[in-house]
């Protein structure tokens, strides 16, 4: 392949955002009209490097493209834009009905959405997949809160003299929890971010809110120490803001345009971290609201920074090129989306 | 036919891409490049489309269920993209051309001068 082709290539596709299969099948049918293109203005007497400049121009800017491909491929269906909203209004009706206080009933809804997460996660990885994503690492989430008294008993004991030293076997079963849920969280994220940073955003949208909420548990006595009046309270602000997630999921996943999707998905979260912290802490003034809006629009816009760093795609530029060009692959349907 | 099409031709295209595409594949599986060139021919060069927007219509063509495409092999060993017009596509583009119908007819009628 010519270099200027493969260059124009690697360009549109670096602004895809799209699923690998989809971004890998784009590539292949603009490369094949570049071919075609540039055999046909060859044969009307141009050069080489005459036909693929004439062709390369003809076709357009490849940010342009890449954009308008998005555009043809990011509007998920009424149905996949139920399914996006359905793990915020699962989570939301544990708080409704207040059954996130019984271990079986929040067992089961995060088996079924880590189930449901698992099985978009090997079929593709459709639009609707990220809201289910967030939500499956959160166990990881209340999991490491749920660990971290061993790590503050430890380092108390350590640092301050205060208090009995934990069980070496507590302290390593802790520190491996803790490490490997981080682990998990940062690894899952990356690979999303390969993607799209905006799914990262989309993705991660449910830990703050969670986070922010086992903070004010904590001031409250605990989660581990049985439901309080206060606790209580929290459950409905708890439920309107995941519903508000919900509603901001699915018109993420309905909108066509980039911009319009990540001007909704900032929009309404920093608004929603706004409300939860007014229910949370009360009239905590303007500045307070500020201050929260101003953090959740930079925890939403973090993933932006982690893409500018990392780059866009699984593979490396090479690895890449040589899959997309086995044309049996493509002939036997394997570039299309499932 | 005009050599050299009016400012005004990208807008009424834009608005009839869709039409003319599901149109070419209707009467036979096409590739990207071949209707690029096929459009271009039957209007006597008066409709030139940017490559750029052409494939992008036929991804969401595809995706809204009015195409399907399909990789295939030539005898040459080539391997092409092809697209052929679903069921969906067939009852879309009877739409799409008895709008057009209608609103040429209505324009025409607008232009027609007035009868003292």
């Amino acid at each position: 392949m010519l270099p200027e082709i493969r260059s124009y290539l690697d360009e549109v596709r670096s602004h895809l955002h799209l699923d690998p299969a989809t971004e890998m099948q784009i590539v292949r049918e603009v490369y094949t009209y570049f071919r075609d293109s540039v055999d046909e203005l060859q044969a009307n007497g141009l050069s080489e490097s005459e036909a693929t400049k004439a062709a390369i121009e003809s076709f357009g800017r490849p940010r342009v493209v890449a954009r308008r491909m998005y555009e043809a491929h990011s509007k998920g269906s009424e149905i996949e834009a139920v399914i996006a909203c359905l793990p915020h209004f699962i989570i939301a009706g544990l708080f409704i009905s207040q059954l996130w206080r019984h271990p079986f009933w929040a067992s089961i809804a995060f088996v079924s959405i880590v189930c449901v997460t698992l099985y978009g996660w090997w079929h593709g990885k459709p639009s609707w997949l990220y809201p289910w994503v967030g939500y499956s690492l959160l166990p990881l989430l209340i999991g490491g809160y749920a660990a971290a008294p061993v790590l503050g008993q430890a380092a108390s004991s350590l640092f301050l003299g205060r208090g009995s030293f934990p069980s070496v076997w507590a302290l390593l079963l802790v520190l491996a929890l803790i490490g490997s849920s981080l682990w998990i969280i940062v690894s899952t994220t990356i690979r999303v971010v390969r993607r799209d940073w905006i799914l990262a955003s989309l993705m991660l949208v449910p830990l703050p809110v969670v986070g922010a909420w086992l903070l004010d548990l904590e001031q409250a006595g605990g989660v581990f120490q049985g439901a309080t009046a206060s606790v209580h309270q929290l459950d409905m602000s708890m439920a309107l803001a995941f519903i508000t997630l919900g509603v901001a999921s699915a018109t993420f996943v309905r909108l066509r345009q980039r911009v319009l999707k990540v001007g909704a998905l900032l929009t309404v979260c920093t608004i929603a971290a706004a409300a939860i912290g007014h229910s949370f802490w009360g009239d905590y003034g303007f500045f307070g609201l500020l201050a929260t809006s101003l953090l959740m629009l930079v925890f939403l816009l973090s993933p932006a920074l982690i893409e500018a760093k990392i780059g866009h795609g699984e593979q490396s530029g090479e690895a890449w090129w040589e899959s997309s060009m086995r044309w049996e692959e493509a002939l036997a349907g394997h570039d299309r989306p499932v | 036919m005009k050599d050299k099409p009016s400012k005004y031709v990208p807008d009424l295209l834009r608005g009839s891409t869709d039409t003319l595409l599901l149109f070419l594949i209707q009467e036979r599986h096409a590739y990207g490049y071949q209707l690029i060139k096929e459009i271009e021919r039957r209007s006597h060069g008066y409709f030139r489309f940017k490559e750029g927007t052409v494939y992008p219509a036929l991804h969401r063509l595809e995706n809204e269920g009015l195409l399907e495409g399909e990789w295939q092999e030539l005898p040459n060993g080539q391997v092409r993209r092809y697209y052929r017009i679903t069921e969906k596509g067939k009852y879309a583009l009877r739409e799409k051309m008895a709008t057009w119908r209608d609103f040429t007819s209505a324009v025409n009628l607008v232009f027609r001068p007035v009868e003292a």
